[in-house]
């Protein structure tokens, strides 16, 4: 593996450490009994958009390693950023993908209400 | 000014493979909640703390794909577009999978850590409280112990 890909694989690591930081304080607490739902920065915007812990791990991370490394002119930093967009793009796609075709499924429990009412 | 239609063709193709990987896993993802007759063998757990097996497969299993194909691979072209596209798909699909062990890991955890439940009175409102209550003239008071209401 060349010095590029290095770095671009330590940038995935750290993009997803930060989104997996978010998540297992969100899943602990929702273990403990304690859900986090409406906090921040556990906060929904729409059923069919990621929540904004996504945007900040996915999109957030990738976005100051890139400036970061554009003010202090380190191209490993820039590298690192480019691995972590790969990383936080196809995650934020798709859950935005996954959400969407959640959002447009009806949920089995509700067609099974349905069913039994017209029973 | 970073424009991401100018990317690098090597980009690309990593982008290509990391979001392939990723339409794998939410695609099986999204089957797994809404198809009826999903294996129970891919929903189950190795272990509590790991993630389900689909996930899992579906996390490595493009990754170590796209590699094989690209050792099968003659051309040296292809070969090489191949493997920008298996790298994209390991930046994606292993720091994924390392996500999801340490998030259901958590979850395990707090679970275990939950203060137990408090178990209900048994004794408090008993049916010996119920029948007694009819001769009674005010309201009943269910959460007192059965002895007050009988002296009462």
């Amino acid at each position: 593996m060349d010095s590029v890909e290095k770095n671009m694989l330590i940038g995935a690591f750290a993009t997803s450490a930060v989104d997996m930081g978010l998540e297992a304080n969100f899943t602990y607490n929702r273990g403990l009994g304690k859900p986090l739902d409406g906090q921040f920065p556990y906060i929904g915007i729409h059923d069919a958009i990621p929540p904004l812990d996504d945007w900040i791990a996915d999109a957030g991370v990738p976005a100051l390693m890139y400036l970061l490394g554009k003010v202090m002119k380190k191209p490993s930093l820039i590298q690192m950023a480019k691995g972590g967009a790969i990383y936080g793009v196809s995650q934020l796609a798709g859950i935005t993908l996954y959400r969407v075709a959640k959002f447009a499924t009806p949920a089995p429990a509700a067609r099974y209400v349905v069913v039994n009412r017209r029973i | 000014m970073f424009n991401p239609l100018k990317m690098d063709p090597i980009e690309k193709r990593m982008l290509l493979g990391g979001l392939a990987t990723s339409l794998i896993y939410y695609g099986n993802r999204f089957a797994m909640d809404t198809v009826p007759g999903y294996p129970q063998e891919l929903k189950n757990r190795v272990e509590p703390h790991m993630p389900q097996n689909a996930d899992i497969i579906t996390s490595l299993a493009p990754p170590a794909t796209l590699y094989v194909v690209k050792k099968i691979m003659k051309s040296t072209d292809k070969k090489e577009k191949v493997g920008d596209m298996a790298f994209g798909a390991t930046l994606y699909g292993v720091p994924n999978f390392l996500h999801d062990v340490v998030v259901q890991s958590a979850y395990v955890e707090g679970v275990a850590a939950r203060p137990a439940a408090r178990l209900p009175l048994t004794m408090a409102a008993s049916k010996y409280v119920a029948s007694q209550n009819n001769n009674l003239r005010s309201a009943p008071q269910v959460s007192s112990v059965s002895k007050y209401v009988l002296t009462s």
